[in-house]
């Protein structure tokens, strides 16, 4: 593996690396983030009560994305960079590699205002964007500049923080009706393919495997933990559309934004009521591992790059994300902008068997002109 | 020798600087010759010489009975002689200025044949006023040993070694402290310890630039890897079986001369809140009383956040039951949610800080004027309400329950940025507070080692004796944390060897 | 150095800014209860209670603020309450909504839209009916310790759990938009010196259709959910026995096809039977034969009469427009409503009493 590294040019010393485990917390943290608390509603106006089905295809597909991944990062050696750079040569493979920082600044930017705009909605109308935004930036890049073990520790809390609001979903089922999510398979297989689709736009956060894939210590073993996470988060959004299901009925369901938020309202103990103010408080544990990699992984591209410091990129992009965070507001823009990330990411994840096939071919190409 | 130490501090400086530089004995007599309880006299009967040495830090029983006797009865020509005949252990010659001086300061009597001689004998005549061992005042155990480390080094190391009889126990003394030099032993078994740690901890202790060392704790903010930290990187404490367990885990344990408390490291953030109760009891009992303790610290950081928060914005929150009791004690309060908070903090941490002040008794009567006839006055007059009262007290108490005394110090401390965070946004402000106080635990080491171990990085092994503790059989290897030599605790075969029924 | 106290500073200033305007709970007239009735002209009368909680030594006073005003939709109420209350009004805490049957059954659809939009509110508070005006039951107290939102809500609350179907903003709701099975409500009614639950009300597209008194009560809710405790009254050889369900399952069955659906509603009801009154007989086993026929008969015949309204009615309360939608593929709501009038429903009750109290 050292002699790997070192012919790609990125060694990463021994105590910054991760062991394999963490892969899983890094896959799943990443994957799940805003989207859970209110993607119901989109499944549900494409293919009805179905959608369950539909998570269940979105969950094997990106079995099969995660392999190619592995496949992709276990010949390439290093990181999408290099991967990027042996392909297309110096400066398109270069170019790529930044459109890939965009796009994961764009992540990060996408989950800080939608999860703002929960904030607005559910919390406090009338939030100062713009203290707001300080703070939180200003905490992401505290954790950021920590280093990835720091993130890595970060999406560790997250899984363990979140696993106590799964528990919650007990108080939705019991108020439910469970005839709901009957007839299996009353919709179309289009229907259900075009759910899927928009389900894969929950589950994107694979890719970022690309970029840290050098931080893990003995990569091939962390192969089964990062296929475990994602069968884990497919689980975890299977429970969750199921329990809305059964929770709201069809038409209603397809009325309500935030679906997940919704059902948090019912929960009531002797002591506390209505506790999403909580849960929402908590999804900040959930939030910032999406922002935190995603800044990490939208500097250290540049770093790569351009051999640059990571450090300056990271304030230039903190400062980027502040100065445009409080400028997005409402629901019909933050919509589009989260669909449009949805849609990127899901191309990024096209993209991907597409670039194994390219390596493959470059590579006999090369060892063609060796011999 | 603690006072002398402080108020010859200034002066002293100025005297070791020119001491160096002048560099002959005479010199130094003389420098000495200007405290009072300095004794230099020449005597002149059997043998001639000179004696000289502090009054107030030498044994005169040692001179009087064994060296001034001897020297009377027999006559002496050589230093050597005197070596011999002087019933008194480990008496050295040398001509070594420095060796002298230190000696010297330490209690030995110097004596030269001629007052011009360059060498010297020194015969150790230390006396050693130090407080008898004593039960722990600040880690009371109602069951366990009740020894606490002193403010003497020997007698400290005496307490763990004869703990632990076993010639891999290593001590390895440094002196520290430019001006005070002084004694700093690093102990660890030899076998079990990780050397990288060890010369992590040397390098530090070594590293340390400062005048004065006068306290462990001094110790613990110069070798800590954050020092801007607020929580203690190193865990100090009185008790040295806690320091034997320890040290048997294949940590490193420092001792500072002078000071009642050893500190141990590496360490992680769970151990602060571990007592050494914990091993005395069933670990069904100990784990319980463990989750009590983290209960409690959790509900002295947040509860007065989460009041604040509730009160302020999220009211909706409050059982309808709940509400009439809430609103009608906050009815006649003047002041919002926050500033009632504040107001009643700080009353608690001053009369938390008026009773460490104050000596024992005088601090009790404090604490019961302070909580009872302060609180009801201040709930009368309408200035708190009853449920804030309930709840700062409680918080205050749950504070009390840390085991160790520094992170308890750390706790009454962060709460005031969690209310802060409550005021600013409700519980998503708490929430930021939060987050950041684990960034900042997921990124401090103690000695290089991970401070927020078995949680991040997570380790099931050290998870074992961390929030709960599992019984010895099943806490089969030492932590992972330590990386130590020798792993295992026990062999493994032999305790999990099933008997059947009736065997 | 100077560069972070800047950075300090300017953080400073923006926390301090970021401050919300904040009213601590007892600075907020806290609306518990609400009640709409018709106001004059199109407009709607809003009545609200704000209890006001007194000193630290009264802490369950139940004295209680009364607004009322007239406004033009619900949001403007609370506009129109705010100019009458000293305190910001906040409406988080309402736990029971009251509306007058002669709103209801002009429609509430637009009531219900804004309070299905509402994030502040609470998906379990209450709905009501109210058999006359939702003003003067709101503005009566009741009980010297309680308010009356408590009042109204915990009488709500406890008879769900015994005669009464589970009722709440989001079972309302749940209904309401779903497809296939339409809403109801409790009615409360006003007598001299208290509130009962008198009856039940259906709605069909947010209008009170038809409602049952409150000796149906029982009824419907052995057709729309299991249930462990409740009572009722049979009449039986002249007198009436009291009967105390411990425990009633109820099954729906589908057969035949989509366009032509039937359906068979299984009850099975443990009994148990504490008190006749006026039956001259010994309780045998032989009576309690005749007292189970007699029970089945009086259920049936209620049950078969109740459906019969709600078809005449074109209401689904029974969710039997969802229940066969989950269970038939094709479903075509269109037709599902234009055939539920013809609709075949067969309820079969068993009634099996199994104890007689502790003295026989």
């Amino acid at each position: 593996m050292n002699k790997l590294n070192n012919s790609s040019g990125i060694s990463i010393p021994e105590n910054y690396l991760v062991t394999p485990t963490y892969v899983f917390f890094l896959v799943h943290s990443m994957q799940v983030g805003v989207g859970i608390l209110g993607f119901e509603r989109y499944l549900v106006e494409k293919a009805g009560f179905d959608a369950w089905i539909s998570i269940l295809i979105a969950g094997v597909v990106l079995h099969i994305i995660l392999w190619t991944i592995y496949r992709l990062l276990q010949n390439g050696g290093g990181d999408i960079v290099h991967i990027h750079k042996k392909i297309f040569g110096k400066y398109v493979g270069g170019f790529l590699s930044l459109l890939f920082s965009a796009y994961f600044l764009m992540l990060a930017f996408t989950v800080i205002i939608t999860f703002i705009e929960v904030i607005q909605v559910w919390v406090f109308p009338g939030l100062n964007l713009w203290a707001f935004a300080f703070v939180l930036i200003c905490l992401v890049y505290y954790l950021v500049s920590g280093g990835f073990r720091v993130i890595t520790g970060i999406c560790l809390i997250s899984v363990v923080i979140g696993l106590p609001i799964i528990l919650l979903k007990y108080f939705p089922v019991e108020a439910g009706h469970t005839i709901n999510i009957y007839p299996v398979i009353s919709h179309s297989a289009g229907d259900i393919l075009a759910a899927s689709k928009q389900s894969m736009l929950s589950f994107i956060g694979l890719e970022f495997l690309l970029i840290y894939y050098p931080f893990i210590k003995n990569p091939e073993k962390s192969k089964k933990w990062a296929h475990f996470a994602v069968f884990y988060t497919t689980m975890l959004y299977l429970i969750s559309v199921l329990v809305t299901f059964v929770y709201f009925s069809e038409e209603q369901l397809k009325q309500v934004v935030w679906g997940t938020i919704a059902t948090w309202k019912i929960v009531e103990f002797p002591f506390i009521e209505r506790f999403e103010y909580v849960g929402i408080a908590m999804w900040l544990y959930v939030v910032l591992p999406n922002i935190c990699l995603g800044l990490w992984g939208a500097t250290r591209i540049p770093k790569r790059v351009f051999h640059m410091k990571q450090k300056p990129v990271l304030i230039v992009f903190c400062l980027l994300l502040f100065l445009a965070t409080p400028f997005v507001t409402g629901r019909p823009l933050i919509n589009s902008i989260n669909s449009f990330s949805g849609q990127v990411g899901f191309y990024v994840l096209l993209y991907i068997p597409v670039l194994l096939i390219l390596k493959t071919i470059s590579d006999k190409v090369r060892n063609r002109h060796e011999k | 020798m603690w006072n002398w130490k402080r108020k010859e501090k200034k002066p002293s400086k100025k005297q070791e600087q020119t001491a160096k530089k002048s560099d002959t004995l005479s010199d130094f007599i003389k420098a000495l010759g200007n405290s009072e309880d300095f004794v230099h006299y020449s005597l002149s009967g059997t043998t001639h010489c000179t004696v000289s040495y502090i009054k107030t830090i030498s044994d005169l029983e040692t001179l009087t009975r064994h060296v001034l006797p001897v020297l009377n009865d027999i006559s002496f020509y050589t230093l050597e002689e005197m070596q011999q005949k002087i019933p008194v252990e480990h008496i050295l010659i040398t001509d070594k200025l420095d060796l002298i001086q230190e000696k010297v300061m330490f209690g030995y009597i110097l004596i030269q044949l001629n007052e011009k001689d360059k060498e010297v004998l020194l015969i150790p005549a230390v006396s050693l006023q130090s407080r008898a061992v004593s039960i722990p005042e600040v880690e009371f155990s109602v069951v366990g040993p009740k020894e606490a480390f002193v403010e003497t080094l020997n007698t400290n190391i005496n307490l763990i070694r004869k703990r632990m009889p076993l010639p891999q126990l290593t001590v390895k003394e440094y002196n520290v402290g430019k001006i005070t030099n002084t004694r700093v032993a690093v102990i660890y078994v030899d076998g079990i310890v990780d050397q990288d740690n060890v010369e992590t901890v040397t390098q530090r202790l070594k590293d340390i630039e400062y005048d004065q060392m006068i306290d462990s704790s001094f110790v613990t903010q110069m070798i800590a890897d954050n020092s801007n930290s607020p929580f203690p990187q190193l865990l100090d404490t009185e008790r040295p079986d806690r320091v034997v367990s320890t040290l048997v885990e294949g940590k490193i344990a420092i001792l500072v001369d002078g000071s009642p408390h050893a500190l141990t490291c590496p360490t992680t953030v769970v151990e602060f809140f571990g007592a050494s109760d914990d091993y005395f009891l069933p670990w069904h009992l100990a784990s319980v009383f463990r989750l009590i303790r983290l209960f409690a610290v959790i509900f002295s950081v947040l509860s007065t956040p989460l009041y604040v928060a509730v009160l302020t914005y999220h009211h909706e929150m409050i059982p309808a039951d709940l509400m009439p009791t809430i609103v009608s004690s906050r009815s006649d309060i003047p002041f919002p949610p926050i500033l009632e908070v504040i107001v009643l903090e700080l009353a608690i941490e001053l009369l938390r800080e008026a009773g460490a002040r104050l000596p024992t008794k005088i601090g009790q009567t404090i604490g019961i004027v302070g909580g009872i006839v302060i609180g009801t006055a201040a709930v009368d007059a309408g200035l708190t309400s009853n449920v804030l009262l309930i709840i700062v007290a409680l918080g205050a108490l749950a504070s009390f329950t840390t085991p160790v005394y520094q992170i308890g110090n750390t706790i009454r401390l962060i709460r005031f940025p969690f209310l802060l965070g409550a005021q600013l946004w409700g519980l998503i402000g708490v929430s930021m507070c939060m987050v950041y106080f684990i960034g900042h635990l997921i990124k401090l080491q103690s000695i290089g080692r991970p401070f927020f171990e078995p949680l991040y990085p997570m380790r099931i092994n050290d998870l074992k004796d961390a929030f709960i503790r599992m019984p010895f059989n099943k806490q089969t290897e030492r932590p992972v944390l330590m990386r130590t030599e020798d792993p295992k605790r026990m062999n493994q075969s032999r305790v999990n060897a099933k008997r059947d029924i009736d065997e | 150095m100077k560069s972070r106290l800047i950075l300090s500073l300017i953080a400073a200033a923006g926390l301090l800014t970021g401050c919300l305007p904040s009213k601590s709970v007892e600075e907020n007239a806290i609306v518990q209860i609400a009640g709409y009735d018709k106001g004059e002209e199109k407009r709607i009368q809003g009545t609200v209670a704000i209890p006001q909680y007194g000193k630290s030594e009264k802490k369950t006073a139940a004295s209680e603020m009364y607004l009322t005003v007239n406004a033009d939709s619900i949001k403007d109420v609370e506009k129109e309450i705010q100019k009458h209350s000293s305190k910001p009004i906040s409406t988080g805490k309402l736990a029971v909504t009251l509306y007058s049957k002669e709103l209801a059954e002009a429609g509430i659809s637009d009531i219900i839209d804004v309070l299905s939009r509402d994030a502040r509110l609470s998906r379990n508070m209450f709905l009501g009916l109210v058999d006359g005006s939702a003003k003067k039951l709101i503005e009566s107290g009741y009980s010297q310790d309680e308010t009356t939102s408590k009042h109204i809500q915990g009488l709500i609350e406890n008879n769900t759990r015994h005669n009464f179907p589970d009722t709440s903003l989001h079972k309302f709701l749940y209904a309401y938009y779903g497809h296939g099975m339409d809403p109801f409500l409790p009615v409360l009614s006003q007598q001299e010196t208290f509130v009962e639950l008198s009856g039940i009300a259906f709605f069909k597209q947010g209008t009170a259709v038809a409602t049952i008194p409150d000796s149906e009560v029982f009824t419907f809710k052995m057709l729309k959910e299991n249930f462990k405790r409740g009572m009722q009254d049979v009449p039986f050889k002249g007198g009436t026995i009291m009967m105390d369900n411990i425990g009633s399952v109820v099954d729906y069955k589908m057969t035949g096809t989509v366009d032509n659906p039937e359906f068979n509603i299984r009850i099975k009801v443990k009994a148990e039977v504490n008190e006749m009154v006026g039956v001259e007989e010994k309780a045998t086993p032989a009576l309690a034969g005749e007292m189970e026929e007699a029970f089945v008969k009086y259920f049936t015949d209620h049950a078969d009469e109740m459906i019969k309204m709600f078809k005449e009615n074109d209401v689904d309360p029974l969710g039997l427009g969802n229940f066969a939608k989950t269970r038939k593929r094709d479903f075509d709501l269109d037709k599902w409503h234009d055939n539920y009038s013809e609709l075949s429903i067969n309820v079969k009750i068993e009634v099996d009493i199994t104890e007689y109290g502790i003295f026989s």
